[in-house]
């Protein structure tokens, strides 16, 4: 059996080497009559082809049209919803298959296809649950016509929607609030470029994952009603491209883990406002270019294992560290006016980066390696700046932080400048006192070629630094 | 000898032996579950599956194993799994079908979804006449038939 199957297979693939060296085809394109043609192909359509095609012939099995339809159902989840539909015409078996195959996509600037369109193949499809549909509706008049796309997906239970009405010079489209007040399925929403105007409370009961992607909230209840009404919410994406619509953002979700918030657009005289954040199972935080808001209080993050607040240069800050406590790794990149919160120790901190380049970030240096008694991993981001501006100086910790005597055994510096006296003191103060210290890497800009000198003059010295880690490793790299 | 040095042998449909460490044949469900229901016998028939596949699927599994047991800089090792994973699906179609039905039984899910993402991505921009000449599917409708799904369907005809 073993061989008869070998020589089938060499049978299906010998012509196709063949074509490869020769650039001839044999092509057997008449099943019935069973009509050779010999054709050349051009090396485009060889390429195309390549992938696994074996030639139509006598003994070639339609393999494909005998899986059972759970299989096919797995292979059409993967294809374009336009692909999946054309597969109706290919025979009578495949009449159907397309309507039950339940992740589906549409989107009318690629597709060229219109919300009636979507309305009648959503009518015909027959799939008892709709595991995605993701719509992208660009043209104005199919806007209008989302209540009843959207009403057709959730009675067919829709666990996953996306809904992307982007247009220009439009006012936003209006979600269809009236769908919200019950929903038992939908498990993962992705709104963008919609108006969202909730004038009370949805009921989402499954929702686990929500991102609002340039959204316009029709005011400050909109979000918690949304929110409030999304008890098992367990990841949210906030990306803003104004304020305008919400001026206290605030976020309130028990059950919340991750969250992730970021704004990408100019400050303008109506900046202002910002977010309070009330998550307590909060375990993962992003908050990246928040530079327009006037606060962001985290209230209360006992579960946080993980943050990053990067890019929040110039807002008044000042009490967000006394939020982050309970992680486990940071980044941060924070203003300098920031607040010391006394007292407070980071516990758990095994991982911390930081951007320096502000004023005081060696007091901020200073403070976290004082409070994080178990810090095991440093990395610090530097400033390609040559001098050591007024006011920056190091003042090093009056005793010896607990985490460089037990628990320091990485370090990683990044745009190291090599010149700086403050630089060269604070990278001195670690390899003297860092006990465990395994590793140290510091990486340097790039310098002009008859600088090289007096670099390498620099970094020898700090190699004959005496390290309190005998088996400390210190490289140098290039940027 | 520790549970891990266990071999197991696999028969396939011909009766021919395929001798594999456990851990590889827990990368078969089917055959993890017959474990776990207290099954300790040390050949196990897959009747359904030829040699020549059966190899093919032991051959996908081992690599995963072996993959899965190295530590550290994982990923290069991710990376070095897709390449792996690209080479191993580039079969013709025959081979293809019969791998897919074999990853179906024995539920070997990363060696399923990878031969339906292959067919799925020869399925994908193709017309109807060209899926029907790769996968030698028979167009039974009349032309009569075939126009009216066609118009049925219109939207996912036009370029």
């Amino acid at each position: 059996m073993t061989s008869h199957l070998f020589s089938l297979q060499i049978l299906c693939t010998f012509p196709l080497c063949f074509s490869a060296v020769l650039c001839v085809r044999l092509c057997v394109l008449n099943l019935k009559e069973g009509i050779i043609v010999v054709s050349v192909d051009t090396e485009m359509e060889q390429k195309r082809k390549i992938g696994g095609e074996s030639l139509r012939n006598r003994d070639a099995k339609d393999m494909i049209s005998e899986l059972p339809e759970a299989l096919l159902l797995q292979i059409l989840s993967s294809v374009p919803t336009k692909d999946v539909i054309a597969t109706s015409v290919l025979s009578k078996r495949w009449k159907s298959v397309w309507k039950m195959v339940q992740k589906l996509k549409f989107e009318s600037e690629i597709d060229h296809v219109s919300s009636e369109d979507v309305y009648r193949l959503l009518i015909m499809h027959k799939a008892p649950f709709l595991e995605s549909l993701h719509l992208k509706i660009e043209d104005t008049s199919g806007r209008l016509d989302i209540g009843i796309l959207i009403g057709i997906a959730f009675s067919r239970h829709v666990r996953e929607l996306v809904l992307d009405l982007f247009h220009d010079d439009q006012e936003k489209v209006r979600f269809p609030s009236g769908l919200c007040s019950y929903n038992n399925t939908l498990e993962v929403l992705k709104f963008k470029y919609v108006l969202l105007d909730f004038p009370s409370r949805v009921c989402f009961n499954a929702l686990r994952e929500l991102h609002l992607f340039h959204v316009v909230f029709k005011n400050e209840a909109s979000v918690c009603n949304l929110l409030s009404g999304c008890p098992r919410l367990q990841d949210l994406v906030v990306e803003r491209n104004s304020n305008l619509d919400v001026e206290t953002y605030t976020i309130a979700v028990p059950s919340l883990q991750r969250l992730t918030i970021e704004e990408n657009y100019y400050a303008t005289e109506l900046s202002g406002g910002g977010y309070v954040i009330n998550a307590p199972s909060l375990k993962y935080l992003n908050i990246q270019c928040l530079d327009h808001i006037d606060f962001c209080l985290i209230e209360n993050a006992p579960e946080l294992v993980e943050a990053k607040i990067l890019d929040v240069s110039h807002i008044p800050n000042e009490n967000i560290l006394a939020s982050l406590t309970s992680a486990k790794c940071l980044s941060l990149h924070l203003p300098s006016e920031i607040k010391y919160p006394t007292g407070s120790i980071f516990f758990q901190l095994v991982s911390l980066e930081v951007y320096i380049d502000k004023i005081n970030w060696w007091n901020l240096l200073s403070f976290m390696l004082d409070s994080s008694p178990k810090l095991q991993i440093l990395k610090l981001f530097g400033l390609c700046r040559e001098e050591c501006p007024v006011g920056w100086e190091w003042n090093q910790p009056k005793c010896v932080p607990e985490c460089l005597l037990l628990h320091l055994e990485t370090l990683v510096w990044t745009r190291y400048v090599w010149g700086r006296a403050d630089t060269k003191q604070v990278a001195t103060y670690i390899l003297k006192n860092a006990r465990q210290l395994k590793k140290a890497t510091l990486s340097t800009p790039y310098i002009e070629p008859k600088m090289l000198k007096t670099r390498r003059e620099m970094l020898n010295e700090l190699d004959s630094v005496v390290r309190a880690s005998k088996s400390c490793h210190l490289v140098f790299e290039p940027e | 000898m520790s549970e891990s040095n266990k071999k197991i042998s696999l028969i396939s449909s011909e009766g021919e032996a395929f001798e594999v460490s456990e851990a590889v044949a827990r990368e078969f469900e089917i055959v993890a579950h017959m474990l776990e229901d207290g099954c300790s016998g040390s050949s196990i028939p897959i009747t359904t599956v030829d040699s020549n596949i059966l190899g093919k699927v032991i051959e996908y599994c081992t690599k995963h194993v072996e993959v899965g047991n190295v530590e550290g800089n994982s990923e290069k090792a991710e990376k070095d799994l897709e390449e792996f994973d690209k080479r191993f699906i580039a079969v013709e179609m025959n081979t293809l079908f019969s791998l897919i039905l074999a990853a179906n039984y024995l539920n070997v899910k990363g060696l399923l979804n990878i031969g339906c993402q292959k067919v799925a991505d020869t399925i994908k921009d193709m017309k109807p006449e060209e899926v029907r000449s790769i996968f030698n599917i028979e167009n039974d409708y009349t032309p009569a038939e075939e126009e009216v799904v066609r118009k049925e369907n219109e939207w996912a005809f036009q370029p």
